[in-house]
């Protein structure tokens, strides 16, 4: 056997040793057939891409043909897609090889990878705590090198996140420029496939190949523009200030973030404090636009075509009512019914419409900082990797600690995460640049120039 | 805002599940829908509803077969031969 074959038998080898929980489902037999393949190319010189023979992993909402894709359900527990999302296609197709699939927080509902039907996956850094979510397993599997990159997907921060909290970097670029064909609906105007890799360097490659136009999805850009690394150059960088002085921001994230900026200042760059407008909306929008489209998305799910079903239901009611609270979990069935609520007749006006104009307002003032600079810097979530079994206790505090990573959601806007330290307990600590829409060059250039740097002067880094 | 065990049961048969007398459920959706009302301190009336931050057009493309019968119907645990088989509906 060649010595692709060898490199992907040996990477089976550690993840049946592991016992973090990365991977929900490993997919062996294609991706050896698949190194096979490579290894023949190889000797006939067919080696055309740059992700050729690289082995990666897919969260498990992201359909993948022939192998389960089980969003970390019981209502799709056994589910086999019969085709592949465009994302994973394309890579497959560019001679990557698809290692297996990833553990999440059920249909991406949540920030630990706990709500998982397939139990918590574990810290790289410490396995009493959680390694952030929803996608926890990628992060996760990357932080301990099993596969070169994975693909999770963010609706809210769910890549962003965990890559921070397991000290990897996160990347989710605009609203509509990696196709949305083949992930399974969250929330469909905030969803976007990201990336999870250590170095930012290697996230241009791998963007320029699953990003672009894909007539698929309805939502798909045609602004997508392929990404190269760039010289520094100035930037100007906001930094927000009100949201550095929250209350529940833990203060070794908050100086590790703010000796960040410092940094970007001696690299060159402009740093400059101001005052984010209609940050106390931002939560509650998110949420109710979130929730009302999880609640609409998640109605496909009744058992009859594919996903969990109960053999003696005595009526279709019984039918779909038995599979639906027997087939979701705690988290998903709250956000349906939140989302049933405020799309209610009697709510509807006052809560899911009055979030929209909201989120119009939002965007505004979103429009007006990105007139003044070009990137906006902040922490990516308010604490280091909490315990296991700690965010159960206060479920609103958890939705709170999302206010870092929604608003690029809520406006469609790339953004990054990747470490800049660890706590007194040896923790990662990640913080956040986010850039203008179809900006991703930008972003992805500030991010590499800092890690760059970083990992020069600080030995105990990354 | 309250939610007693009544709208409970009205959001649970709205939204096809069995939720019935869930206190941790009554107390967690109330809690949040509370903090929501935030909301009510904006004057929003002059302001228009934002659904998308893009502009998007319909795509139109040519129905093709790409998937066989038996592969869209491979997940189904009610099947018999081409079909699915349901609870009787009348």
């Amino acid at each position: 056997m060649g010595k692709t074959y060898d490199k992907i038998l040996e990477i089976y080898k550690r993840i049946e040793k592991d016992d973090h929980n990365c991977f929900v489902t490993l997919c062996k037999d294609e991706a050896l057939k698949q190194a096979e393949k490579i290894d023949n190319d190889i000797r006939d010189g067919k080696e055309v891409s740059s992700v050729f023979g690289l082995p990666f992993s897919v969260k498990d909402n992201i359909c993948t043909k022939g192998i389960k894709t089980t969003c970390c359900s019981k209502m799709l527990k056994d589910f086999v897609p019969s085709y592949n999302a465009t994302a994973v296609d394309r890579l497959l197709k560019n001679g990557a090889i698809l290692i297996g699939k990833t553990n999440m927080d059920e249909f991406g509902m949540g920030s630990s990878t706990e709500n998982s039907y397939f139990g918590v996956t574990k810290n790289p850094y410490d396995k009493s705590k959680v390694a952030g979510g929803s996608s926890g397993g990628s992060a996760a599997e990357i932080a301990l090198g099993f596969t070169s990159f994975s693909l999770g997907s963010d609706t809210g921060g769910s890549v962003r996140q965990p890559a921070s909290l397991c000290g990897v970097t996160g990347f989710k670029p605009t609203y509509g420029n990696i196709s949305r064909y083949g992930l399974i609906s969250y929330s469909s105007s905030f969803d976007q496939i990201g990336i999870i890799t250590k170095k930012v360097k290697d996230l241009y490659d791998i963007y320029n190949i699953i990003g672009g136009y894909d007539n698929k999805d309805s939502t798909s850009s045609k602004n997508f523009k392929k990404v190269k690394t760039n010289d520094i150059k100035i930037l100007k960088i906001g930094l927000p200030i009100n949201l550095f002085e929250d209350k529940n921001l833990d203060d070794e994230v908050k100086n590790k973030v703010l000796d960040v900026a410092k940094t970007y200042k001696d690299l060159g760059f402009f740093v400059e404090e101001f005052y984010m407008e209609n940050t106390e909306y931002i939560i509650p929008v998110y949420y109710i636009i979130a929730s009302a489209e999880a609640s609409s998305n998640l109605a496909r799910f009744d058992g009859v075509r594919y996903g969990y079903c109960v053999k003696d239901a005595v009526s279709l009611d019984d039918l779909y009512k038995r599979n639906r609270s027997e087939g979701f979990g705690y988290e998903v069935k709250k956000r349906i019914m939140l989302g049933t609520f405020v799309l209610s007749d009697e709510h509807y006006e006052s809560y899911y419409k009055k979030a929209l104009r909201l989120k119009n307002i939002i965007k505004k003032s979103f429009n007006n900082t990105f007139l003044k600079y070009d990137l906006i810097l902040s922490p990516v979530f308010p604490t280091t990797a909490l315990n296991i079994g700690e965010s159960k206790n206060n479920p609103l505090k958890t939705y709170l600690s999302d206010i870092y990573t929604v608003t690029s959601n809520l406006l469609g806007l790339p953004s990054i995460s990747l470490n800049c330290g660890f706590d007194s307990k040896g923790m990662p600590i990640g913080f956040e640049l986010i850039g203008k829409a179809f900006d991703e060059n930008t972003v992805l250039d500030a991010a590499r120039i800092y890690q760059e740097y970083f990992e020069k002067g600080d030995k105990n880094g990354i | 805002m309250k939610i007693d065990s009544e709208k409970l049961k009205y959001l649970s048969d709205l939204s096809k599940l069995d939720v019935i007398n869930d206190k941790k459920m009554i107390e967690e959706l109330e809690t949040f829908i509370s903090y929501m009302e935030i909301l009510n301190n904006v004057d929003t009336e002059e302001v228009d509803i934002l659904l998308h931050t893009s502009e998007y057009g319909n795509v139109l493309r040519e129905d093709t077969e790409s998937e066989k019968d038996s592969d869209v119907l491979g997940n189904s645990n009610l099947k018999d031969g081409e079909f699915i088989i349901v609870p009787k509906t009348v």
